[in-house]
């Protein structure tokens, strides 16, 4: 058995450093994952660092800031708020199937 | 006229007058002064606890002891010393709580039988009185438009329990005031001293 | 005394309130972050505190805050930053702290809170009783209770330096009665500054959020169970509480070396630390109590003993843990046990009652053990109500009579003119 009273000495406070998925993929909590319509998406169509709104008003930052703007499916839960902010309704939220 | 040492184990002192004059500073000082004389090994020193406001009837109190320390948080039901800063706060029910040996100290015109026969008082209760409030006013201890009397009276107080010591006395007001001040409090205190009428 | 023994007094000694023993206290323990919010009979610890501030006497941030609930807020923000921090309160104060407490433990930050004891309302009361006190036992954190004004300047170094203990991290509450010791001036021996920082070294903390090279949280979410995942394990909460309970049972231990520290470097000593035995050596009657309660009791133990009772007085100085062992080995082989408690367990009884008849659990013979209520809202807990509650005590424990109802010593129900 090991030394109970060294053991509960390296137990303090629950601290937490900031790793990816820390309550593991919440992707799967999705019923709906956004598609970005390339054809609309500002920077996709100009070709600049421009719009973004995607990426900022992500509130689980699952959208990258590039062109064209990418996201995790592992981590987006399919709020759809991404689709409620795109000035040119370049996102659509569709229906994710279980088998 | 007799300076008889109270032997008094431990010394319970009431002071009452009214907010802002001073009663519970005058009780600080007397546990402090009591405590540097080194003739008491124990001192308390506290307000009325609760709430205290400017003009209301007030009182404080000391406990000072020779030998033990002092472990008693009760109210002091019968002071040995009773200390009036006020007299239009003294009654009947204050007068008679004075233990049977104890000391009256009256900031007052009137004299010492004046007191023993409005209340009642048996021989063996000692009055002293003194007119501080015309010593404060004649020498300029006024403070927002009031006379201060609360230390002057400790003269008195140190008349009948010599173990307190003006220098005592002097040295910690000398600590709490400003030094201009604490030198008309000193002068006073010794003018106290030596004004007291005693019965 | 001789001339220099009077000049050293006036240079140690000064006289002083409860609540100034405290601020001295912390002001000498170097406290980096306090944040506090005012409430009688409390308020003149941090008043003063902040004109030791003002004065650049201490160096430390002041936290304005809009409630006490804030104030502790910021006590465990500050505390996890790495600093040494303290607080004061009273009363409904604590009772406003009351939801960050649980936080402050199972973070295991040491904070300290000094508390001015004051009873509860309904119906409004500024004064004393412990209601407040045992209002925060199931929190996770150490709990002092002070008898004199000495004790609280001297309990504070040693509540910071167990609370910081590595083998501790607990937080730690030193309450003292309200006015009795709050607003009451006694001399206390102040130390001077070279010692205390001597036997109070700077606090090194288990976390500290102000080093932003390394980005972390605190008390995030902690599931049912252990947390796996590839950077390790993370224990779960009932790891961690665990393991605060651990630290608290063992935290004894500590609590004791400190104090024999303390009274070996000052030499001041508050019984063994836990409790404090006054004329116990040949009694078989204890009273038990503590704070105001116990320190009125001294006054008549010896009018007691002159009457032909056996009797002694225990003060519990550690409320939390509760010092379970100890009193074991004591109560061992008592005859009776008379209980005063400022206290009530509503729908039980008194607080000091019930739980030293559980840590007697099981002992041979067991003393028999009575227990009375006493001095609620700053009711005068005088000499005679002692006396009285030892005889009806030892007059239910000659007839071997157990009884469960509370009884009120000090009831003044005869005076109320509209019962009849």
């Amino acid at each position: 058995m090991t030394d109970s009273k060294k053991d509960y000495q390296k137990i303090l406070a629950s601290v937490q450093k900031p790793v990816k998925g820390e309550a593991g993929k919440t992707g799967t909590w999705s019923n709906f994952k956004p598609i970005i319509d390339l054809e609309k998406c500002i920077p996709a169509k100009s070709g600049k660092a421009t719009c973004f709104n995607c990426w900022l008003y992500c509130p689980e930052a699952v959208v990258t800031r590039t062109i064209p703007p990418k996201i995790d499916l592992d981590y987006c839960k399919g709020c759809g708020i991404c689709m409620e902010e795109c000035p040119v309704n370049a996102i659509t939220m569709e229906e994710v199937k279980t088998e | 006229m007799t300076e008889n040492n109270t032997d008094w184990e431990t010394i319970s002192i009431v002071i009452i007058g009214r907010g802002g004059m001073g009663a519970v500073t005058a009780c600080e000082i007397i546990a402090e002064a009591a405590y540097l004389s080194g003739n008491f090994v124990d001192v308390q020193a506290y307000p009325t606890f609760g709430t205290e406001r400017r003009g209301t009837p007030v009182q404080a109190f000391a406990k000072l002891s020779r030998k033990e320390k002092i472990w008693d948080r009760a109210a002091i039901e019968h002071p040995n010393i009773i200390i009036v800063l006020d007299v239009t706060v003294l009654n009947e029910v204050i007068a008679s709580s004075i233990e049977k040996n104890g000391i009256f100290i009256i900031n007052s015109d009137k004299e010492p039988q004046f007191f023993a026969k409005k209340f009642n008082l048996p021989n063996s209760i000692k009055i002293i009185v003194a007119d501080i409030n015309k010593l404060a006013v004649e020498r300029g201890l006024i403070i927002d438009g009031a006379p201060m009397v609360n230390t002057p009276i400790l003269g008195l107080l140190s008349r009948s329990l010599t173990e307190l010591n003006l220098d005592n006395i002097n040295k910690v007001v000398q600590k709490r005031m400003s030094n201009e001040l604490a030198k008309l409090n000193i002068e006073l205190i010794q003018e106290g001293f030596n004004l007291a009428k005693m019965l | 005394m001789t001339q220099t023994e009077i000049a050293d007094k006036e240079k140690n000694i000064k006289i002083l309130t409860g609540n100034y023993a405290a601020a001295h206290a912390y002001m000498q323990s170097r406290v980096g972050v306090i944040s506090a919010y005012p409430i009688t009979p409390q308020s003149p610890v941090v008043e003063k505190i902040s004109e030791f501030i003002r004065d650049g006497k201490l160096k430390a941030k002041f936290l304005l805050v809009e409630s006490e609930h804030s104030a502790a807020a910021a006590c465990c923000a500050a505390s996890a930053t790495g600093s040494r921090v303290g607080t004061a309160t009273s009363a409904h104060g604590l009772m406003l702290m009351y939801e960050m407490l649980p936080w402050a433990s199972g973070t295991r930050l040491p904070i300290v809170i000094n508390l001015a004891t004051r009873s509860c309302g309904a119906p409004w009361s500024i004064w004393d009783d412990h209601s407040d006190f045992i209002a925060a036992r199931d929190v996770g954190w150490i709990q002092f209770m002070c008898e004199d004004n000495q004790e609280i300047y001297d309990t504070n170094f040693q509540a910071f330096k167990i609370a910081e203990d590595p083998r501790v991290y607990v937080p730690t509450i030193v309450a003292y009665d309200g006015y009795l010791l709050s607003h009451t001036l006694m001399p206390v021996q102040l130390e001077n500054q070279e010692n205390i920082d001597a036997f109070l070294p700077p606090l090194k903390h288990h976390i500290n959020l102000s080093d932003i090279s390394q980005i972390k949280g605190v008390g995030p979410v902690t599931t049912p169970n252990i947390i796996k995942r590839e950077e390790g394990t993370a224990p779960g909460y009932y790891e961690f509480r665990y393991a605060l309970q651990k630290a608290l049972e063992n935290s004894i231990d500590v609590i004791k070396e400190v104090h024999d520290e303390f009274a070996e470097k000052f030499g001041r000593s508050y019984g063994n630390g836990l409790f404090k035995t006054y004329k116990t050596e040949d009694a078989d009657t204890i009273i038990f109590a503590m704070g105001s309660v116990s320190a009125q009791t001294r006054t008549v133990i010896e009018k007691l003993r002159a009457d032909g009772l056996k009797i002694g007085l225990v003060t519990l100085r550690l409320f939390r843990p509760f010092p379970v062992k100890y009193l074991r080995d004591f109560f061992k082989g008592k005859k009776n046990i008379v209980i005063f408690d400022r206290a009530i367990g509503y729908g039980y009884e008194g607080v000091l009652c019930y739980e030293l008849k559980a840590a007697l659990y099981g002992l041979q013979d067991p003393p028999f053990i009575k227990g009375f209520i006493v001095g609620l809202g700053g009711r005068d807990v005088k000499g005679e109500h002692i006396i009285e509650g030892v005889h009806r005590a030892l007059e239910l424990s000659k007839k071997g009579e157990i009884t469960y109802e509370t009884e009120f010593l000090g009831l003044k129900l005869d005076e109320l003119d509209f019962l009849d």
